[in-house]
């Protein structure tokens, strides 16, 4: 599996899941990724996925840079930096993710923190409880049992499991187990962590 | 009759087994007595110009430092320079689109007189082995730290997460930075211990405190780096090693 992490101005927006099929980006909505800003031709680049992962220019005016480099086609590796306009598309290889690279986790005035989001529980004694997140990271779970972190970058928040206890039981997110990886949360999503149900509700 | 402490230091940065490229980077002097390491990342290429930058920013503060002055007009300068460093970093980021987004940490010292006046940032490392013990004093600012410091993980855990590598701090992705500066009294016969997560990933403390009761400073420093490489070597790896030792006295 891969998929692109879209950001501007430092600032991750959205993640995009790469299938098989060819995409395209631009700035018109036909586009399977649209970047609405004036120096973003109306179709701009395109990825294929088959036969290896490419991007591909489609005669943009202000072109498609990967990693600094002004590119017409080019092979995708894992960790390259597209550039179009002021967004960059971060390419990201889930099967050769390197877990040995250090990732920064970015850093952000506290004010900026809190009043978005907030966590209502439930299931359980404490059910109808709401707890609003705070902080850039906020951690849940049960010591020993099940542990996650909720994780927030500007107006996104990612759920983020983490391995501890006997790890036969796995976070749930809308029913479905998470796997290693962070998620994105959108609002009205429920979280289920050592046996509390949480729904993540948007202000 | 106690004789003056003097410091003796080594250190290497090896790219490990497998990258291509080395965004460690070490500095030290022997005589003024001060050692920096740094492990870059982030941008595309930009990992080891972020720890180039700052390193060889420190090196210029450092240098000539430690004879003059208290410890605290010492430990001002310490800070003053990691500010610069970060500062510089910051900026260099900004203006250059290969460098957007990279960072550092750094682990930082100075030996003046007694004292050891340490700045941190990051998952870099700072130990000392006194009387067979291995000691970590610094405290990483990661991810899985905090969730050691709110008792959410434990040790162990933090140790073999696969999320062990994010990292909360590094020199160079703000204006500012926040920075552990500490002190510490030196002892004769003290090793400090500076290293990436190149090493600190790949050995327990116990197993790096094995290592150090080795004579020579080289010889210790290259064996840890061999039996890191020995074990997948996916990271680059670094270290620094400091002893303190006494003076001969002249009779």
């Amino acid at each position: 599996m891969a998929k692109l992490i879209i950001s501007s101005n430092g600032m991750n927006l959205r993640e995009y899941e790469l299938g098989t099929e060819r995409i395209t980006i631009g700035r018109s909505s036909g586009n399977d990724i649209v970047l609405n800003e004036p120096v973003v031709s109306g179709e701009h680049a395109a990825i294929q996925l088959q036969h290896g992962a490419a991007i591909t220019d489609l005669g943009s005016t202000n072109g498609t840079y990967v990693n600094g480099r002004l590119v017409n086609k080019q092979p995708l590796q894992h960790d390259d930096v597209i550039a179009i306009g002021s967004h960059e598309l971060r390419f990201v290889d889930e099967s050769v993710q390197d877990f040995a690279a250090t990732v920064i986790l970015q850093q952000q005035n506290e004010e900026s923190a809190g009043g978005q989001a907030s966590l209502k529980i439930i299931n359980g004694p404490r059910a109808g409880e709401v707890m609003p997140i705070t902080r850039q990271r906020t951690s849940l779970g049960k010591p020993g049992v099940q542990v996650a972190v909720i994780m927030q970058e500007g107006n996104t928040y990612q759920l983020l499991p983490m391995e501890v206890g006997d790890r036969t039981i796995t976070t749930r997110l809308n029913g479905k187990p998470i796997g290693n990886g962070a998620v994105a949360l959108d609002a009205g999503d429920v979280i289920e962590i050592a046996d509390v149900q949480l729904e993540f509700v948007r202000q | 009759m106690e004789g003056k402490l003097k410091t003796q230091i080594y250190g290497m940065t090896d790219p490990g087994m497998v990258r291509e490229r080395n965004e460690d980077a070490v500095s030290w002097d022997s005589a003024d007595g001060w050692a920096v390491l740094a492990d870059g990342m982030g941008g595309h290429l930009a990992g080891d110009v972020a720890s180039r930058l700052a390193v060889t920013t420190l090196e210029q503060q450092f240098r000539g430092m430690a004879a003059e002055g208290s410890t605290d007009v010492a430990a001002e300068r310490v800070a003053a320079a990691v500010v610069e460093a970060n500062r510089l970093i910051h900026d260099q980021a900004e203006a250059d689109i290969h460098c957007h987004n990279m960072g550092a940490t750094l682990e930082a010292a100075l030996f003046t007189g007694d004292m050891l006046i340490s700045a941190h940032v990051g998952d870099s490392r700072l130990y000392r082995y006194r009387g067979e013990e291995l000691v970590q004093l610094s405290h990483d600012h990661s991810l899985v730290q905090e969730l050691v410091d709110e008792g959410m993980m434990s040790r162990e855990e933090a140790a073999a997460s696969s999320h062990k590598n994010v990292i909360t701090r590094a020199l160079g992705l703000e204006e500012r930075v926040e920075v552990d500066l500490m002190q510490f009294p030196l002892s004769a016969g003290d090793i400090y211990l500076f290293c990436s997560d190149g090493l600190s990933d790949k050995l327990s403390d116990s197993e790096m405190g094995a290592f150090l009761q080795g004579e020579e400073l080289m010889d210790i420093a290259q064996a840890l780096v061999n039996e890191a490489n020995a074990r997948g070597g996916e990271d680059n790896i670094s270290v620094i090693l400091v002893r303190i030792a006494e003076e001969a006295i002249q009779g």
